[in-house]
C-alpha cells in the first residue's frame, strides 16, 4: 500500500499541551506504594500483620484473666469451655491471653532482633563501604571470619554463658544475624559512592557522617528493607528453634516458641494446646515472607521474576 | 586447582579451630565446674578430684590439653552418663542422624529442583503458583509444626504410619518430609529463579534456531546451566539440615545427635554440650569445604576468581 501525501494534513501543534505533563511525579515511596497496593498478596499479609498486633497489644490488656493465672480446678479444658476461647494449658491458664502475650514476646524479639541487626549492619557496612581500601578489606575478612560460625552453634553457646532470659535471646538471635546485611549494605554503597551526586556533595565539603546519613544510605535503603521484613520471621523462627531445644524465655513467660514447645508434649491427649501457636507462628511468619516478597517487587522492580 | 583445594582446606581448619576455641572458652565462661554439687564429698577430696582431672591448672594449660585430645579426636567424658564418652555418644548416635540427613537432603534436592523446573518452565502459569505457594508455606511453617501436625494426622488419627522411632521405612517417611519440607521450599524458589535466568540467555535462542528438540534443550542447555548455582548453597542447606534434625529428632525419638545435644542442654551436661558443638561445627565447615570444592570442579569460573561468594 502507499501513502499518498493527500492522506494526511496538517492538524497544527499547540506547544503549550506538548509540554504538559500529564500524570503528576511520583516520588519513590509513592510509587512503591502504588505497585504494593496491585499485590494481593502483600495486602492480605499487611492486613493479618495489623489484626495479629493488634491482638497482642489490646488482647491481654482487656482479658479477664491474666497470662500467669492459674485454675487447678480447670486444668487442660477443651477449646470453648466456660469462656475459654482455646482452651486452658496444664495449670489451668487461658490459653487464649498466653498466645497473645505470646505473641507480644514473638514479635517483640522479631522486631528487636531485626532492628539490632539494622543498626549493627548499616554502620559497620557503611563505614566498610564508605571508607574502602584497607578499612574495607580488614573490616570484611572480619565479617569473613565470623560468617564461617555455625549460626546455631553461637546462639547455643551465649545462652548458656549468659543464662536464659529474653534480653539473652535478643541478643544471641542477633548476635550473627547482622553480617548478612552488613555486606548487603557494603555492597550497595560501593556502587552507588562512584556517581556524580556524591562528588558533588563531597565537592561542597559535606562531613562522612553527612555523606553516609544523606546521600549513600537513602540511595540504598530498598534492598536494606527488603532484607528487613525476611530477618523478622527468621528472628521468630530461631526464637521458636531455641524455645523448642529449651533455651528459650523462662516461665511463666510465654512466647510461640515455648507455648508450641510444651504443646507438643502432650500432643496426643491435646492436640490444641499445639494447635493455636502453631497456627499462630505459621501465620505470621507466612504474612511476613509475602509482605517481604511484595516489597522486594516493589521496592526493586528489576529484580521481578 | 591443587592449589585451590590446599587453599580451601587451610582456611577450613583455621574455621574449625576458631569455632572449638571460641566454644571452649564460653564454656569455661559458665560459672562452676563439675563437682560443686556433690555435696557428700569433703572438700579435701574435691580439690584431689579437681587436681586429678587438671582443674587446677591454668586456663591455657587446660585449654592446651583440650587442644590436644581434640586433635586427637577425644571429646572427653559426659557428666551425667556414667563412663560414658562424648565420642561413644556420638558414634552411636551419628548413623541415625546421618541417615535422617541424608535422607531429607536427597528428598529436598531432588523433590525442590523438580518442582523449580517445572515452575519455570510454566512461567506464571498454573504449576508455577503453585510450587510459590509451596516455597512460602515451606520457608513460613516451622519444622516442628509439621512434624508434629503430621505426627497427629498420620499417626495418631488415621494410623497409617508410625507415630515415632526409626526401626522401618515406614518410620522414617514422616521424619524425612518434615525436615526436608524448608529444603525443598527454598530450592524450588532458587532453582526455578535461576532456570529463568538461563531461559533468557542468547544461548538458549541460538540452540532453538539451530533447531534442537525442546527436550534437549531444557535437558542439556537449560537445566545443566541452571543447576550449578543451587549447588553453591548445599553447604548452608546442609547446616539447616542438621539444626532441624534437632527438632525433629526430639520429636520422633530417634536416637540420633540431634536428641541427645537436646538432652544434653536441658541436663546442663557442659563436656557434652562442648563435644557435641565442636563435632557439629567441624561437620558443618567440613560440609562447606566440600561443597565449595565440588563446586570449583564443577565450574572452572569460581576458582579463577579465587572465591565463591
Amino acid at each position: 500500500m502507499e501513502l499518498k501525501h493527500e492522506q494526511f494534513r496538517v492538524i497544527g501543534k499547540d506547544l503549550s499541551t506538548a509540554q504538559k505533563i500529564v500524570r503528576p511525579s511520583l516520588t519513590y515511596w509513592q510509587d512503591a506504594w502504588r505497585r504494593l497496593k496491585k499485590n494481593p498478596a502483600a495486602i492480605t499479609a499487611i492486613v493479618i500483620l495489623t489484626i495479629l498486633s493488634l491482638l497482642a497489644i489490646f488482647q491481654p490488656m482487656f482479658s479477664k484473666y491474666s497470662y500467669s493465672d492459674q485454675n487447678l480446678m480447670l486444668t487442660l479444658a477443651r477449646p470453648g469451655v466456660e469462656g475459654h476461647l482455646f482452651g486452658t494449658d496444664n495449670l489451668g491458664r487461658d490459653l487464649f491471653v498466653r498466645v497473645w502475650v505470646g505473641a507480644r514476646i514473638s514479635l517483640l524479639i522479631g522486631i528487636t532482633g531485626a532492628l539490632i541487626e539494622l543498626v549493627i549492619g548499616i554502620i559497620y557496612g557503611g563505614v566498610s563501604g564508605y571508607k574502602g581500601g584497607n578499612v574495607d578489606n580488614i573490616m570484611m575478612r572480619v565479617v569473613d571470619v565470623l560468617y564461617v560460625i555455625p549460626e546455631v552453634v553461637m546462639m547455643i553457646l551465649l545462652i548458656m554463658v549468659m543464662g536464659p532470659g529474653l534480653f539473652t535471646v535478643i541478643l544471641a538471635i542477633s548476635s550473627l544475624h547482622w553480617l548478612p546485611m552488613a555486606r548487603i549494605v557494603r555492597g550497595q554503597i560501593l556502587q552507588v559512592k562512584e556517581q556524580e551526586f556524591v562528588l558533588a556533595a563531597r565537592t561542597l565539603g559535606a562531613s562522612p557522617s553527612r555523606m553516609i546519613g544523606r546521600h549513600l544510605i537513602p540511595n540504598v535503603i530498598g534492598p536494606i528493607i527488603v532484607r528487613l521484613t525476611f530477618s523478622i520471621p527468621g528472628a521468630i523462627f530461631f526464637e521458636a528453634f531455641l524455645s523448642f531445644i529449651g533455651m528459650g524465655v523462662p516461665q511463666p513467660l510465654a512466647s510461640w516458641g515455648t507455648l508450641a514447645a510444651t504443646g507438643q508434649q502432650q500432643l496426643i491427649a491435646h492436640p490444641h494446646l499445639l494447635l493455636f501457636p502453631s497456627i499462630a507462628i505459621s501465620l505470621a511468619m507466612l504474612s511476613f515472607n509475602m509482605l517481604g516478597d511484595g516489597l522486594r517487587d516493589a521496592l526493586d522492580p528489576r529484580l521481578r521474576k | 586447582m591443587f592449589k585451590y583445594i590446599l587453599k580451601r582446606i587451610a582456611g577450613a581448619l583455621v574455621t574449625v579451630w576458631i569455632v572449638v576455641s571460641l566454644t571452649w572458652f564460653m564454656m569455661q565462661a559458665i560459672p562452676g565446674d563439675p563437682f560443686q554439687n556433690e555435696r557428700r564429698v569433703i572438700p579435701e577430696l574435691k580439690e584431689q578430684l579437681r587436681k586429678y582431672y587438671g582443674l587446677d591448672k591454668p586456663l591455657v594449660v587446660q585449654y592446651g590439653v583440650y587442644m590436644k585430645n581434640f586433635a586427637q579426636g577425644n571429646l572427653g567424658m559426659s557428666f551425667l552418663r556414667k563412663n560414658r564418652m562424648v565420642n561413644t555418644i556420638i558414634k552411636e548416635g551419628l548413623p541415625y542422624s546421618a541417615s535422617l540427613g541424608l535422607r531429607a537432603i536427597a528428598v529436598g534436592f531432588i523433590v525442590g529442583i523438580s518442582l523449580g523446573i517445572v515452575a519455570a518452565l510454566n512461567h506464571n502459569k498454573g504449576w508455577d503458583r503453585f510450587s510459590i505457594f509451596v516455597a512460602i508455606l515451606g520457608v513460613s511453617i516451622p519444622g516442628f509444626v509439621i512434624a508434629a501436625t503430621l505426627q497427629w494426622f498420620l499417626g495418631v488419627k488415621l494410623k497409617i504410619l508410625p507415630v515415632a522411632q526409626w526401626k522401618s521405612f515406614a518410620h522414617t517417611i514422616m521424619p524425612t518430609f518434615a525436615l526436608s519440607l524448608t529444603m525443598i521450599a527454598q530450592v524450588a524458589r532458587f532453582m526455578r529463579s535461576s532456570m529463568l535466568d538461563v531461559i533468557g540467555q542468547d544461548y538458549i535462542k541460538t540452540a532453538k534456531a539451530k533447531g534442537l528438540s525442546t527436550m534437549k534443550i531444557i535437558w542439556s542447555h537449560e537445566i545443566r546451566n541452571a543447576i550449578l548455582p543451587v549447588i553453591t548453597i548445599l553447604g548452608p542447606w546442609i547446616a539447616f539440615v542438621l539444626t532441624g534434625s534437632f527438632v525433629i529428632e526430639t520429636i520422633f525419638a530417634i536416637p540420633g545427635i540431634g536428641k541427645f545435644y537436646v538432652q544434653s542442654i536441658n541436663a546442663q551436661d557442659y563436656p557434652l554440650i562442648t563435644g557435641i558443638t565442636a563435632f557439629m561445627g567441624v561437620l558443618m565447615v567440613f560440609m562447606n569445604l566440600l561443597v565449595d570444592i565440588l563446586y570449583g570442579l564443577i565450574d572452572p569460573r569460581i576458582r579463577l576468581d579465587g572465591s565463591s561468594k
